[in-house]
């Protein structure tokens, strides 16, 4: 069986400008999954971005979480959200892999799992996954500042594409 | 589409070395991940760690804030870098049991910009069938606006015992 490519990178952004949003639009249908590779600064507190599919602003977003801060571990389990959570940090850049998995397909809810930091190490690590509940196939996403604000200069978005994962 | 993952370099250790350096990174990828499946010769399972430097720095320049499970029972810790060989031991993934490897995923993002480095890792080793398993996620930071050039990996413990021969190391590079 021949090999072919199965984790390309079909587009990315750094901000040259401090800007309020950050939008994917138009992700292409052909892949398997789809994962979004963070490296964000929001300097308003809480150092969160939140993100929005298909611009959908209803309570349509669950999660279940659990997260180390340096001295503790907790959980938590949230539902009817009308956005999901992505890390940011207050100075510095910080990461997240945030994964759209069966994005492409119009019969299930969709799941997002999510790992990553925030806040320049102040919330440590954590991890979550999240149900979107609708069963649109993923065309957009858009990213902002979970409290105002804008994302920092610098900041980088990188959307890729996996194929038959 | 444009290929995102290149593999950089495969290492396989040999001859059961204190430290292995990656060195002369190319600077033209965006990010750098790294997949190491290792063992060390520490003979204490709470020492098992292998550790993280770069471009040599041995300095007082790195912090940590990990989640972790000792078998059933999660937990957190955070360490601020004023060791040598303490400084990142962001990998958490070797394992000191005959046959059994830990496994450490090392994401690097912008690892050639001008800002403080930040990375995530994941990891975890079988120490045997009955107990001792090892699972962790880290956040960890190296506060140098340097690109990175080099990766060293070592022991925790300062100078003892060795990577075992038969480590492997795979470095890409993304976007």
């Amino acid at each position: 069986m021949a090999a072919g490519t199965t984790y390309e990178l079909i587009t990315s952004q750094t901000l040259a400008s401090d800007q309020g949003s950050v939008t994917f639009s138009d992700i292409p249908q052909t892949y398997t999954d789809i994962v979004f590779h963070s490296n964000s600064i929001s300097p308003t507190l809480p150092q969160a971005l939140n993100w929005r599919i298909n611009g959908d602003s209803g309570s349509n977003y669950s999660r279940t979480g659990l997260y180390g801060d340096g001295s503790s571990t907790g959980s938590y389990r949230n539902t009817s959200l009308t956005y999901g959570l992505t890390g940011a940090g207050k100075t510095y850049p910080n990461p997240c892999f945030t994964s759209f998995m069966n994005y492409s397909n119009s019969t299930t809810a969709k799941t997002i799992i999510l790992t990553g930091t925030g806040t320049d190490l102040l919330d440590g690590y954590g991890f979550a996954i999240y149900v979107w509940n609708s069963t649109s196939a993923i065309t957009q996403v858009v990213f902002t500042p979970n409290n105002g604000g804008a994302i920092s200069a610098g900041s980088s978005f990188s959307l890729y594409g996996i194929k038959a994962a | 589409m444009a290929t995102a993952w290149t593999l950089i370099s495969a290492t396989t250790v040999s001859g059961n070395p204190l430290a292995v350096t990656l060195s002369s990174i190319p600077q033209s990828y965006k990010d750098l991940y790294l997949i190491i499946s290792g063992k060390n010769a520490e003979t204490s399972f709470d020492n098992s760690w292998l550790s993280l430097n770069f471009n040599s720095d041995t300095g007082n320049n790195y912090s940590e804030k990990m989640i972790y499970m000792v078998n059933a029972t999660p937990a957190s810790a955070s360490t601020t870098g004023t060791l040598i060989n303490w400084n990142a031991k962001t990998t958490g993934g070797s394992s000191n049991v005959t046959n059994a490897w830990g496994i450490s995923h090392i994401f690097i993002p912008n690892y050639a910009g001008g800002y403080r480095k930040t990375v995530l890792t994941q990891g975890g080793m079988a120490g045997s069938l009955a107990s001792s398993t090892f699972l962790n996620g880290t956040a960890a930071s190296w506060n140098s606006g340097s690109a990175i050039t080099s990766l060293t990996l070592t022991r925790e413990a300062a100078g003892v015992n060795h990577i075992v021969t038969g480590t492997t190391i795979y470095l890409y590079g993304i976007g």
